[in-house]
């Protein structure tokens, strides 16, 4: 099967879940979040570019790695939790290419929610009175929010492939994807090498400034996203053939699988 | 009800999910040790080491109590109140007999026996941490576990409107979640929003309980450096004891509520 069709029914089954609902009102939330930062009593005199940069920062380290955690294993655990894989498998469509496939959408549910992010920022900043500046800065914050969570969403595949085979193990990933994301939020030297820092140092201008005792470097940054990405690679590759049968019920019969007695 | 808890407790050993969400507490008290040693400077006695360890102790109740607890209770709760669903064994348990009603004290029950332990488990890191990498000087021990159960207990009980959450919104664990860590997010926002203005956030049940617990962790250290600290009075207590007591008591009723309708 080809990939591209492989997409299209991907996004067929995204109508039946509550998923991109559920992902477009968590995609406000940073907005949301931008928004009351501009009532806090602090002195700050308020521009696009710090309102914009907020929304960034949100995205970044709160709610995409979240958001990209919770989704990517749903994706996945709903073809377990659904007993829908053996059916797939018969079409023959490979594991692998399934999940390939499954990553593909959520990278394209990345961009849509990053233009939502945006478009909800450009308004609300609007709406607050805030100076809108000129169009290629509005234009060079549209690109970095949503370049920002297309590679958040690359930064976070590699915890979906390993956590998303049940839903329990998915909602694990979704804690871990909180506590990586807000790493994010911390200034330190060898954060440089963190997948999600490294999305603030290759694009939020402002990232390590005002602190004279750290030095962020892009290329270490662009690497450790790279990086990520080479994992993810290296985890569809090795996930060649799904989990044949959950753990307990193979345990219980010396490792062998159940099977349905008579003709049920 | 003892039998119950053992039973519930029985269950979640099924579920590994579990016991690596509750590791995932030493991720916090990793990051600050390092965070502190990178930064630290040898000098000062003994005096300043122990207040190192002070540093990374309140820093931890702050991210690993009051940020990330409320967003494992809230996947835990996911868990746990959706076990029977998942399994449908809610009818079985129906004809033991066993009420909803207790179903829930247990689940409830088994709520705060984990914070216990992920409270422990988070200071023993964080004792740990400090004293391998030598960022530290821990001291004063019981108080300081002591005071994590009591902070644990106290933030399960602050997050119980997250559990809420996940019940009302049963169909699918993706609101459920993403709204337990909207709860938790907001808290921290409005720590940022009112930062300053104690009259708002000693309303808000997750950022009393900090303040509260900063209040006894700072005098207990002033008392032991012989320093001044803004005193502890029973009006603190006393607001702490009524916020958390309404904040338990409405979401009890809310669970049973949302449980029941859900339980037929």
């Amino acid at each position: 099967m080809a990939m591209g069709k492989l997409i299209k029914t991907e996004i067929w089954k995204l109508k039946r879940y509550s998923v991109l609902k559920a992902g477009l009102a968590m995609g406000a939330l940073s907005t949301v979040l931008a928004v009351a930062l501009t009532f806090a009593n602090d002195g700050t005199v308020w521009n696009i570019s710090l309102f914009l940069r907020n929304i960034l920062l949100a995205n970044c380290t709160y709610f995409s790695p979240i958001i990209f955690a919770l989704l990517g294993g749903n994706f996945i655990s709903r073809e377990f939790s659904g007993d829908t894989l053996k059916a797939i498998q018969t079409i023959p469509v490979s594991y692998r290419k399934l999940l390939a496939g499954k990553l593909v959408v959520l990278a394209g549910l990345a961009l849509l929610f990053g233009v939502e992010s945006y478009l909800l920022g450009v308004l609300a900043a609007w709406l607050l009175g805030i100076s809108m500046g000129a169009g290629p800065l509005l234009l060079a914050w549209a690109l970095r929010i949503i370049l920002a969570n297309v590679l958040v969403a690359v930064a976070v595949a590699p915890i979906v492939l390993l956590t998303a085979s049940a839903t329990s193990a998915s909602l694990v990933g979704t804690a871990l994807a909180f506590v990586y994301g807000y790493f994010g939020n911390v200034e330190w030297q060898p954060l440089n090498y963190h997948p999600i820092k490294a999305i603030l140092i290759l694009l939020d201008p402002e990232c390590g400034t005002g602190f004279d005792f750290i030095h962020y470097q892009p290329l270490p940054a662009a690497l450790s996203l790279a990086a990520a990405l080479l994992i993810t690679c290296l985890l569809l590759a090795i996930k060649g053939r799904a989990p044949a049968a959950p753990r307990a019920a193979m345990a219980k019969n010396g490792g062998r699988q159940v099977r349905a007695k008579g003709w049920s | 009800m003892l039998s119950l808890l053992k039973c519930e407790a029985w269950k979640l050993k099924r579920q590994k999910g579990i016991a690596i969400l509750t590791l995932l507490g030493l991720l916090f008290p990793l990051l600050l040790s390092l965070l502190e040693k990178s930064g630290f400077s040898a000098d000062g006695g003994r005096a300043a080491f122990e207040k190192e360890f002070d540093y990374i102790f309140r820093c931890n109740l702050v991210y690993s109590f009051t940020i990330f607890l409320p967003c494992l209770v809230g996947i835990l709760a996911a868990i746990l109140f959706f076990m029977e669903r998942d399994c449908d064994t809610y009818k079985n348990l129906r004809a033991v007999p066993l009420s909803a009603r207790q179903l829930i004290f247990a689940k409830i029950g088994i709520l705060y026996l984990w914070a216990v332990v992920y409270s422990i488990l988070t200071t023993l890191a964080t004792v740990a941490f400090t004293a391998l990498l030598g960022c530290g000087l821990p001291y004063n021990l019981l108080f300081k576990f002591g005071i994590s159960v009591l902070c644990g207990i106290l933030a399960t009980t602050a997050s119980l409107p997250a559990v809420v959450f996940v019940i009302y919104f049963n169909q699918t664990y993706l609101v459920s979640v993403l709204l337990s860590f909207g709860y938790a997010i907001s808290n921290w926002l409005a720590l940022v929003i009112f930062r300053g203005n104690n009259a708002i956030l000693d309303w808000l049940p997750i950022n009393g309980t900090l303040n509260w617990v900063g209040l006894v962790v700072i005098n207990r250290e002033a008392a032991h450096f012989g320093t001044a600290a803004q005193p502890l009075t029973p009006q603190n207590t006393l607001h702490l004891v009524v916020l958390l007591g309404l904040t338990f008591a409405f979401s009890l009723v809310l669970i049973i509520r949302f449980y029941k309708k859900w339980a037929g």
